[in-house]
């Protein structure tokens, strides 16, 4: 079987995170499949995978081939073989050409009855999600075949990303989070003492005035220790913590009573993988992040992607309805309804804005944070059991065998 | 003539290498990055097979234009609607799953368009709005005149469509019939 993945690099690392941690699973679960993978951005690429050269145009890495591809402008990039199966991840436009020789090819007899495209949207916990998923889109060949592949939160939809290597993660974190979370600060090369105690949160938003979440930890009467991916989100809230009468040290720590905020370089997926699962909360944004948030069983804030008049809401709103009933199990009504008022208020935005809080609290994530976490992981363990879009994946391309 | 996913609408027709089909139902959807995706149900023209399928709004189709005669609503007779060509008087029938929305709006003698494919009738065109009598609405508001704020009401035809709150029932509305929504109001 030969698989081409395809993968467009529009902004932030989301696209190239996602194709890049499917492409591994895939590999993972069919070890025999050749897999190439088209990306148009070897250097944002490199930034999460370490072993990729940006200055090849072609090099193997462990799941597979992988190409530099200019995009829906390139005319003579395919290979001598045509795929089995074409996977064009979250909005990825194919050239015309390429579709044409596919579909003007002969079904390769030793693999499937007819070759397939399949679309790969974006994540959403909407219904439509199970509407779409698995329809086909009409093309004019008689052995290529087009469906549409929605991943999501719902039974019929397409599931979501998991991660044999993530999980493993997991269950580690789970078992001895101080082992864990020493761990990291090894990965890290940090070293502080008030490690156990701490109350753990990340920041990986878009821009964002978090003058509130700093009020929220002040407040509290436990240390805390909140990490800092270099980003987006970073340039506003180093100028909030000098506003605010923190000092730093020369390794990026910052500190002010029982607070510390670390930064932290650009990270390899794995190295960020560890950070979201060695917290105790999270604020995360767009997709990948998003869906690691979700499978770590962790308390988390997820800031959507900005879409035209504020249409993320809708998304944010699709996905509250879904979580709900899992925090219902473990909350106080009033927390479940601070956790959303928090989330909408987060959203609830026409622009990325460094300068501009969106009045969200942050208190019911560290005051009811042993209540949210039962809640929480009791929706990522449904997930895990119910949602696997690797399976789903491979059943739907291995239903059209011969 | 070719036409993007979002230039369909009921009744649009469109050719996939050799089958033609006709557009039955479609609803958009916003995904992510502000893209849409739409699902559509389909009948192929040839063998009156229907199916569900999907499109992102910028893959394009080869849109066809038929012959169109005008005709004149009938009646009904179950699900299937009967039309009188205005011109040679012969008798159409089409069924209702072929009419699209087109039933929310018709009444018996109103004038209208069918669309044929090879002589085959396969959908209705009608007028961009029509006028259509509330049967059931909750009382108007004297006095509310804005028009902003809307309720629920049914039409004659039994579609149920939202209405200024200062409509009452018994009234007759003008219905725009490419998206079923309200118009205005019809003078007395």
């Amino acid at each position: 079987m030969l698989i081409d993945i395809f993968c467009q690099v529009i902004d932030n690392y989301g696209d190239i995170a996602i194709v890049y941690r499917m492409a591994r699973t895939l590999k993972d679960a069919r070890p025999e499949w050749r897999l190439r993978l088209y990306v148009d951005d070897l250097v944002t690429f490199e930034h999460l995978c370490p072993q990729v050269d940006p200055s090849q145009n072609h090099q193997d890495l462990d799941f597979g081939e992988v190409y530099l591809w200019k995009g829906i402008e390139d005319q003579n990039f395919w290979k001598e073989s045509p795929p089995d199966v074409i996977i064009p991840f979250l909005g990825c436009e194919l050239p015309e050409a390429y579709v044409t020789w596919i579909g003007n090819s002969a079904p390769s007899s030793q693999a499937l009855r007819d070759r397939i495209i399949l679309l790969v949207e974006y994540l959403t916990a909407e219904s439509w999600s199970e509407e779409i998923h698995g329809l086909p889109s009409l093309i004019p060949y008689p052995h290529l075949k087009k469906f549409f592949f929605v991943p999501g939160f719902r039974e019929k939809s397409g599931g979501i990303l998991l991660d044999k290597a993530y999980l493993k993660l997991k269950s580690s974190a789970d078992l001895d989070l101080t082992a864990f979370r020493n761990s990291f600060m090894e990965i890290i090369h940090c070293e502080l003492s008030h490690i156990s105690d701490s109350f753990w949160l990340s920041i990986f938003s878009y821009e964002h005035n978090f003058n509130g979440l700093l009020e929220d930890l002040e407040s509290l009467k436990r240390p805390s220790l909140a990490f800092l991916p270099q980003g987006r989100p970073s340039e506003g809230f180093l100028k909030t913590l000098k506003a605010r009468g923190y000092t730093r040290n020369s390794k990026g720590l910052w500190t002010k009573d029982l607070v510390s905020v670390q930064e932290l370089p650009f990270m390899a997926q794995e190295v960020y993988d560890r950070l979201v699962l060695a917290c105790d909360f999270n604020i995360v944004r767009g997709e990948e992040s998003w869906m690691r948030a979700v499978l770590s069983g962790r308390p988390f804030l997820w800031q959507a992607y900005l879409q035209d008049e504020g249409y993320q809401l809708v998304k944010v709103e699709a996905f509250l309805e879904v979580l709900r009933p899992w925090l219902e199990r473990h909350c106080e009504t009033k927390d479940v309804q601070e956790v959303e008022r928090t989330f909408s208020a987060m959203n609830k935005r026409l622009r990325n804005d460094p300068d501009k809080s969106l009045g969200e609290s942050y208190r019911v994530f560290i005051e009811k944070s042993p209540q949210l976490r039962m809640g929480f992981g009791d929706f990522a363990s449904y997930l895990e059991k119910n949602a696997d879009l690797t399976g789903k994946m491979l059943d739907f391309i291995e239903s059209f065998q011969i | 003539m070719l036409v993007s996913a979002s230039e369909l609408k009921v009744g649009s027709v469109f050719k996939n290498g050799n089958d033609v089909f006709v557009v039955q139902k479609l609803e958009g959807t916003k995904t992510g990055r502000n893209m849409s995706v739409t699902n559509l149900r389909i009948k192929n023209i040839l063998n009156n097979v229907t199916a569900a399928v999907a499109y992102r709004m910028s893959d394009r189709f080869e849109e066809i234009e038929l012959d169109k005669k005008k005709v004149n609503f009938q009646y009904a007779n179950g699900d299937t609607y009967h039309f009188m060509d205005n011109e040679s008087y012969e008798q159409i029938e089409i069924e209702k799953e072929d009419l699209g929305t087109a039933p929310n709006f018709m009444s018996e003698g109103m004038d209208a368009e069918i669309v044929f494919y090879e002589g085959k009738p396969v959908t209705v065109s009608l007028p961009i709005a029509v006028e259509r009598e509330v049967v059931y609405c909750e009382p108007g508001i004297k006095g509310d005149t804005s028009g902003r704020a809307m309720k629920p009401a049914k039409l004659d035809t039994g579609y149920e469509i939202m209405i200024p709150l200062f409509v009452d029932s018994g009234e007759k509305i003008k219905v725009d019939t490419r998206d079923g929504t309200y118009i205005e109001r019809v003078k007395k």
